[in-house]
């Protein structure tokens, strides 16, 4: 059976000439001249050119999937890809248990919390755990980081670079490993630093161009494996009287991002803010849920909520297709985003936590946190 | 906004896209490039060089470098984060350079705690040149409650030279008094006609580089009904918005001093509770999302003697969120010259 | 639609083909419908001719009745109904997703329709060995997960049920067409083998992919949308292939779920399932939209390391007051 002229992506004025003109499927333009077209149709040639090299099917779209002609990819292959592939390990076991070794590539991971709980952190401690030399189990990669909010301090970035490259050096140094001290030779606080491609956009406007010029800067700069947006959110949150055009636009960040993701083997990690929501669960009581509305929910492929209880920063994996959901405390100290000892009577509080069902955000006080 | 018409494209896409009365950057990137084929009557690829050469063009615009250059110095002029003293080399210590010059900095405290103090001694620290913290340009003092403090300032200004951190040279020639502007706003509507229009106009010719809006939470709270809390959200939004684009493209620091509310019952986890866990910075969730550096500030109850011998109440600043600033605790007091760190 | 062409039939030479050409008539459809002495008096074609051309065009595209038995008997050789893994979700659809019809399943973000998803693709291709194509929109399938959820099940013969998942990652409804396109041909090409034994189509999700499309000022989105529905009922009853598909979910007018994508494609779907989130760990499914069986049936299923288990099942009527709750 051939294929309908509908299904290819023309213009649809050209769609609805073909069709007014008996040319309802493939076989119906085979051996036709563009010259022929054009004059049947009463079309430019230019635009009859077009229409025979879409449908002929000589579209040279570098992000179209292999076609079935050239073998079937099978699951089996998929996971070997995945084995390959790694993902970004964090200095936090916990956090990287919870996710099942590590931020995944290929997919797109949200961070959503309070101001003040560490996402921005959490962004900059991964464009450094990106770089992480392969001797250490790491990717050995670049990152683009992209601030909307402007809350992107050089200072820290520096000083989380500092205790990453002596985190290494100490592993390295422990275990006499050549490889690893080799490499800590190219995991320098200045290498680290000039592997990290920094842009500042203002508006959703310079986003979305960015977002949609990033496929080329991938493809110059090969070994970037994180791309982190801080935050998606901001952009989006005022001024936006049509919200529909604000569906719209997240929508096709998104796609854009997946797509990224996918084509160069890249982690996507945005960072979204929280928002409000009255009661509809029965209590009438506000809870937080992240920002950008219900429709963003289907965006990411994994959502990590941040959250404070008791004193303690705690990370809850909220949306996963391949982990369970759980809870695991973290905190964000001078050398970045590490683990936390957790004293026995401590340990009762992640179950309770998980108990509580949807207590999102219930934060109580806050100690003094020791700088470490 | 830049014209799509001075991009370097076909005559054919450029026709295509004026026809289709698509004349700013911004209006193409509105649309996926499903809906440009359709609207310009263009093909698939020529939707695409159209979209790849406006988002290009726009790319120009945002700022980019590696956080290396960040480092350095070797970076656009927009990129480098300067930092405005306090007047007070602890102070600046505990802050790591001072206030940031982007983004909002938020001060809040119960009343007499101090925040006015902090933003009277920025207003005559920002008069300084950069060499000794400060941006060498007056300063934009919004007043929304009280009258403003003008006899403190005047006494705040004569001592300050006297406080030793700058050579008396410098602080010569400043006329201090002279370079503080004083806005008094009753509404929110006026706080925003005066953003829009009477500020520019000092920032545009340099003459201010510091805006201190006391208090921002008067305006909000009070004038809103219990119910008309989306209304509230929004306008706070797009205040916010606005002193963020004021600071953004000034790169000048925006201090908004804030007032608190008690913690009542159980919390619902909008703000940041300080560690005294009693009182948390108005205005909710919403305000909290705008604000870059949220400080807060308390008085203790203990005293000092200070210089002249008479005691002076320690009061503590401490750092509910910053960038990159860990959550900790300075203790300062506030005599007749101005707030000074405690060692 | 199809073009008049020479050769159709003997009658229709090039010469009768240019005049009515000029005449304005183009496509067999146009043809049938015009009047016969008018157009004989339009183009120099004698009525003889016309007769004859038409007796045959007529004969060569209409479509024509089949008896309700002989109907039967091929339904019963050609459709399949694959089993779910799950007993009590297998009860829901009457014993399992039918080949020949559309499965949907909906339900908000992390309610679990991929893992419902992945955990069918697994016993179809390693309990009833059939072969699965798995287009995943979001990027939300993994090897590792599947590999997981085999390891529980079935144990050995691992690598054997991974090849039978065949898979594709897609963001863009045009590679979607594309992809359909290319499967039917291959199909009938039989040129593969993979495609010969393919019994199962999981689209994860259809929204994902469709929902960029639709809105703005473009209605072709709408017809992408219809154009993909189409696409996927002809796969599936032509080649008898059943197709399990995930969609979201939107406020109703009485703030109850409904599934996304718009009006239009409300009727798509055969059968519809809702998947509600009621534990950590517990879904509550419910049947919305079926063929053959009594609306808002539901039956509970936990989400675990193997995929999907078992546990009870309600009532019809508990169930419809549980969703006016």
């Amino acid at each position: 059976m051939s294929r309908h002229i509908g299904s290819y992506p023309l213009p649809p004025y050209l769609k609805s000439k073909l069709l007014a003109g008996g040319f309802s499927t493939v076989e119906d333009l085979e051996d036709v001249k563009p010259v022929e077209l054009s004059k049947e149709l009463k079309i430019s040639p230019e635009e009859a050119l077009e229409v025979l090299r879409v449908v002929q099917g000589e579209q040279k779209d570098p992000s179209s999937a292999s076609s079935p002609d050239d073998g079937v990819k099978t699951a089996l292959d998929m996971l070997q890809e995945e084995r390959e592939q790694g993902c970004i390990i964090t200095f936090c076991s916990a956090l990287d248990e919870l996710l099942g070794g590590g931020v995944p590539l290929t997919k797109i991971t949200e961070f959503c919390g309070a101001p003040g709980v560490g996402k921005t952190q959490m962004g900059m401690q991964l464009a450094i755990d990106v770089q992480i030399p392969s001797a250490f189990g790491g990717l050995g990669g670049e990152a683009v980081y992209i601030d909307t909010e402007g809350s992107f301090m050089v200072q820290r970035l520096e000083d989380m670079a500092k205790a990453a490259m002596e985190h290494c050096r100490h592993i390295a140094t422990v275990e006499n490993n050549r490889e690893q001290l080799e490499a800590m030779a190219n995991f320098t606080v200045e290498h680290i630093l000039s592997r990290i491609h920094f842009y500042r956009v203002h508006d959703w406007v310079e986003l979305v161009a960015l977002v949609n010029i990033l496929p080329e800067f991938l493809q110059q700069h090969p070994k970037v494996r994180l791309v982190v947006i801080d935050s998606i959110a901001f952009p989006f949150r005022h001024d936006f009287e049509d919200l529909s055009l604000r569906t719209r636009l997240l929508n096709g960040l998104a796609q854009n991002c997946i797509r990224l993701a996918d084509s160069h083997k890249a982690a996507v990690v945005l960072v979204n803010q929280m928002t409000t929501k009255m009661g509809h669960s029965g209590d009438g009581q506000a809870h937080l849920v992240p920002a950008l509305g219900e429709s963003w929910g289907h965006a990411s492929t994994i959502r990590v909520l941040l959250f404070w209880e008791a004193g303690c920063r705690y990370a809850r994996l909220y949306k996963s297709p391949s982990r369970e959901e759980a809870t695991v405390p973290y905190q964000v100290t001078v050398a970045g985003i590490r683990d936390v000892c957790i004293p026995n009577n401590m340990q009762d509080l992640s179950t309770a936590t998980k108990e509580e069902g949807d207590s999102l955000g219930e934060h109580s006080q806050r100690k003094r946190p020791r700088v470490s | 906004m830049g014209d799509v018409q001075g991009l370097v494209l076909h005559p054919r896409i450029l026709a295509a896209v004026r026809k289709a009365k698509l004349h700013r950057h911004e209006e193409v990137l509105r649309f996926s490039p499903a809906d440009l084929e359709r609207l310009t009557h263009l093909s698939a690829k020529d939707v695409g060089h159209l979209v790849r050469e406006v988002s290009e063009a726009v790319r120009q615009r945002s700022h980019a470098a590696t956080a290396l250059q960040l480092l350095l110095g070797d970076c656009p002029a927009e990129l480098k984060v300067k930092f405005l003293s306090l007047g007070c080399p602890v102070l600046d210590e505990f802050l790591r350079g001072g206030v940031p010059c982007q983004g909002l900095t938020e001060i809040s405290g119960e009343s007499s705690a101090g925040k006015t103090q902090f933003g009277l001694q920025l207003c005559l620290t920002v008069q300084l040149p950069e060499e000794w913290g400060g941006l060498n340009a007056g300063a934009v003092y919004i007043c929304t409650e009280d009258a403003f403090p003008s006899k403190r300032l005047t006494q705040m200004a004569q001592q300050f030279p006297t406080r030793g951190l700058v050579p008396v040279q410098v602080t010569k020639k400043i006329r201090f008094s002279d370079q503080i502007f004083v806005e008094h706003t009753a509404d929110k509507d006026q706080l925003s006609k005066c953003i829009q229009s009477r500020l520019p106009i000092l920032l545009e010719r340099g003459v201010v580089k510091l805006v201190v809006i006391d208090s921002i939470a008067a305006l909000f709270r009070g004038e809103y009904e219990s119910r008309e809390t989306a209304r509230r959200a929004k306008d706070l939004q797009s205040l916010g918005a606005q002193l963020r684009k004021v600071s953004q493209k000034y790169s000048v620091p925006v201090v908004c001093i804030n007032q608190v509310s008690a913690v009542v019952g159980k919390r619902r986890g909008n703000g940041n509770i300080s560690s005294s866990q009693k009182v948390i910075p108005a205005l909710g969730l919403v305000w909290s999302s705008l604000v870059t550096t949220r400080l807060m500030v308390t008085r203790t109850e203990h005293t000092v003697q200070c210089a002249d011998g008479s005691p002076a109440v320690v009061r503590s600043l401490e750092v509910l969120f910053s960038p990159h600033l860990p959550n900790t605790t300075q203790y300062y007091i506030v005599d007749a010259q101005g707030v000074k760190g405690l060692r | 639609m199809a073009p008049l062409k020479v050769g159709l039939c003997p009658a229709l030479t090039a010469e009768v083909l240019n005049s009515l050409q000029h005449a304005g008539v183009r496509t067999v459809t146009e043809f049938v419908c015009m009047d016969l002495e008018l157009m004989m008096t339009r183009c120099c074609v004698s009525y003889k001719d016309l007769v004859a051309i038409r007796k045959v065009l007529l004969v060569q595209f209409s479509a024509f009745p089949v008896g309700g038995s002989s109907w039967y008997k091929e339904i019963l050789s050609t459709t399949a109904i694959l089993s779910t893994g799950n007993s009590r979700l297998d009860d829901m659809l009457d014993g399992g997703i039918y080949t020949g019809a559309l499965t949907e399943l909906m339900g908000a973000p992390g309610s679990g329709k991929t893992q419902i998803c992945m955990s069918v693709a697994i016993h179809v291709a390693s309990r009833l060995e059939q072969n699965v194509l798995y287009v995943d929109t979001t990027g939300a399938c993994s090897g590792r997960r599947l590999q997981e959820m085999l390891q529980n099940s079935a144990g050995d013969k691992e690598s054997a049920a991974l090849s039978r998942i065949g898979f594709r990652r897609i963001f863009d409804p045009w590679q979607l067409l594309d992809l359909l396109q290319k499967t039917k041909a291959a199909i009938s090409k039989q040129s593969e083998l993979f495609y010969s034994k393919l019994k199962l189509m999981i689209v994860d999700s259809v929204a994902a992919v469709i929902s960029p499309t639709l809105g703005g000022l473009q209605t072709e989105g709408h017809a992408v949308m219809l154009n993909v529905s189409r696409q996927l009922k002809v796969l599936s009853s032509e080649h008898a292939i059943a197709v399990l598909m995930t969609n979201n979910v939107v406020q109703g007018e009485l703030s109850e779920p409904w599934p996304g994508l718009g009006r239009s494609w409300q009727h798509i779907p055969n059968t519809r399932l809702l998947v509600q989130v009621t534990g950590t760990q517990d879904r509550q499914m419910l049947l919305l939209k079926t063929p053959r069986l009594p609306r808002y049936l539901s039956a509970t299923l936990k989400l675990s390391a193997a995929g999907i288990l078992d546990l009870h099942t309600h009532t019809g009527q508990e169930a419809q007051r549980q969703l006016e709750v």
